[in-house]
């Protein structure tokens, strides 16, 4: 190995990001990672373990780690902090009956050591459906102004209409790369 | 089957046991590397893995052999611990740069007005909800006035008929209905008729129902004895569950002709090799008499025979 091989592989290394999406059951990061990845959303089953995508984003390499949510899955989403860039919360909007629990569930993950730091970005998904709650509604169910430890924002989004996503994707990114990278990109990427 | 699963678990064994020690050294080697934060990421990938590998096997394997292999993946989860918290605490050193000012200052004024972008137009939102009946029959003209595409939520329901079929419903008087959607919670002695909804379906803390539904993703928690005639394009998931049987959506409720597609049932609360204690496929004979049955309930006097219908 070479002294150029070692630079780009460090290189390489420095602009990945490691991106933890997670969420109760049926909140749709699956949908929504294969939806971004352009494949089909048709057939998506609730997720037994996990999934791991790999894409460009701009300059990075976005690896993200799709964990399933049934709550016999939570107890293992632990195994999957480390070295976790950036937390994307998923939220299924029309999910009146189960906030109080993905609060909870969320406000427990922002305690954890591991995550200390990571950027945190809300998707509230399913806005294509009448009668979903909508994001300042979610804002106030889920307490996300009590938030001080983690920076974050929320975002209206819809999987299947892909809707937002790519826009609540650049702004994790962009704050994972301000914290991470801050020399490397320039000011009016910044929102 | 005694020796397929002796042969397993000899060749699970020496999988496991290389695994482990291959495991073992590359800790031993973090530890004394320069670097163990490096390292740590790939160990917990590892780690990860064979855990994995052995919640797998479990029920394949002698429980003595699974409690020790267990005690193994502990100690490593362990000392990987360990490797963080020591990492940690000697922190590398590196040149730091200041922060540019304009990183500074842009996170603290933008904060407060950019906080929800993409917001929705409307203020507060609606959805459709039929809740707190019993020994009621209810159709789509029980409903509240809602938009013809909607989320649907039922709840605390006993001894109830919900029939919001479309086709040859004579008591249907709303013809526009479309749920996108569909959250179901504590049902006791219930039979829900639904058609086939475009969108994912949540059901919890449900008791001798039986449940006719169409959906993209189906997701039932905590219920008991429960009849399920079902169309779907993924695999539908049980956890927390009980005595549920599993069957075809009847072909005479569509309106379009459409090929039954053959689903696996998936049981969250038994991720093992062997088959599932806790829910059965009906056989074609169940099925017939349970659209028989299913067929008759759709009027009002069969509220009172509901005990004849739902699984008991």
């Amino acid at each position: 190995m070479g002294l150029l091989t070692i630079i780009r592989k460090n290189r390489q290394k420095e602009k990945e990001m490691r991106i933890l999406f997670l969420g109760l059951d049926n909140a749709g990061k699956t949908t929504i990672l294969k939806k971004i990845n352009g494949d089909d959303i048709k057939s998506v089953s609730p997720t037994l373990g996990f999934n791991i995508k790999t894409f460009a984003h701009g300059k990075y390499t976005l690896n993200i780690w799709d964990v399933g949510g049934q709550r016999t899955l939570r107890p293992y989403w632990r195994n999957y902090f480390e070295q976790t860039d950036a937390l994307v919360w998923v939220v299924d909007s029309g999910d009146r009956m189960r906030m109080k629990d993905c609060k909870e569930e969320l406000h427990s993950l922002l305690t954890e050591d591991r995550l200390a730091g990571a950027s945190l970005l809300v998707f509230a998904n399913k806005q294509d459906l009448q009668g979903s709650m909508t994001d300042e509604e979610i804002r106030q169910a889920l307490d996300l102004d009590s938030i001080k430890s983690h920076n974050w924002r929320i975002w209206a989004c819809s999987a299947v209409t892909g809707k937002n996503l790519i826009s609540g994707l650049d702004w994790v990114v962009n704050d994972v790369a301000g914290r991470l990278y801050y020399s490397s990109i320039p000011t009016n990427d910044l929102p | 089957m005694a020796e397929a699963t002796w042969s397993f678990s000899q060749t699970f064994t020496s999988h496991f046991q290389q695994a482990q020690s291959a495991l073992e050294l590359r800790i031993e080697k973090a530890r004394a590397g320069p670097s163990p934060q490096d390292d740590l990421n790939e160990l917990s990938y590892w780690l990860a893995k064979l855990s994995k590998d052995l919640a797998d096997a479990s029920g394949s394997l002698p429980s003595y052999d699974q409690k020790q292999y267990e005690l193994q993946v502990k100690t490593l989860e362990k000392s990987i611990d360990d490797l963080r918290v020591s990492s940690l605490s000697k922190p590398k050193f590196s040149f730091k740069r200041k922060v540019v000012t304009p990183s500074t200052i842009l996170p603290t004024i933008a904060k407060e007005p950019l906080k929800s972008i993409g917001t929705t137009d409307q203020p507060s939102s609606t959805h459709l909800i039929l809740s707190s009946r019993s020994e009621s029959f209810l159709t789509r003209s029980s409903l509240p006035e809602h938009s013809s595409q909607t989320n649907l939520s039922i709840f605390d329901l006993d001894h109830c008929i919900v029939d919001l079929l479309g086709k040859d419903s004579v008591l249907a008087s709303k013809d526009d209905l479309s749920i996108s959607a569909l959250h179901v919670r504590n049902l006791s002695n219930c039979v829900l008729l639904l058609p086939i909804i475009e969108g994912s379906a949540l059901l919890h803390d449900m008791f001798n129902c039986t449940i006719v539904l169409g959906c993209h993703q189906f997701r039932m928690h905590t219920s008991k004895n429960i009849d399920v005639l079902l169309s779907i394009s993924s695999n539908p998931i049980i956890e927390t569950c009980n005595s549920i049987r599993f069957g075809q959506y009847p072909a005479a409720f569509i309106d379009r002709e459409q090929t039954p597609v053959v689903y696996s049932v998936q049981d969250f609360s038994h991720i093992r090799s062997t088959a599932s204690p806790h829910f059965s496929l009906l056989t074609p004979d169940d099925q017939f008499d349970l659209v028989t049955k299913v067929s008759s309930s759709r009027k009002v006097d069969a509220v009172g025979q509901i005990k004849s219908i739902v699984p008991q």
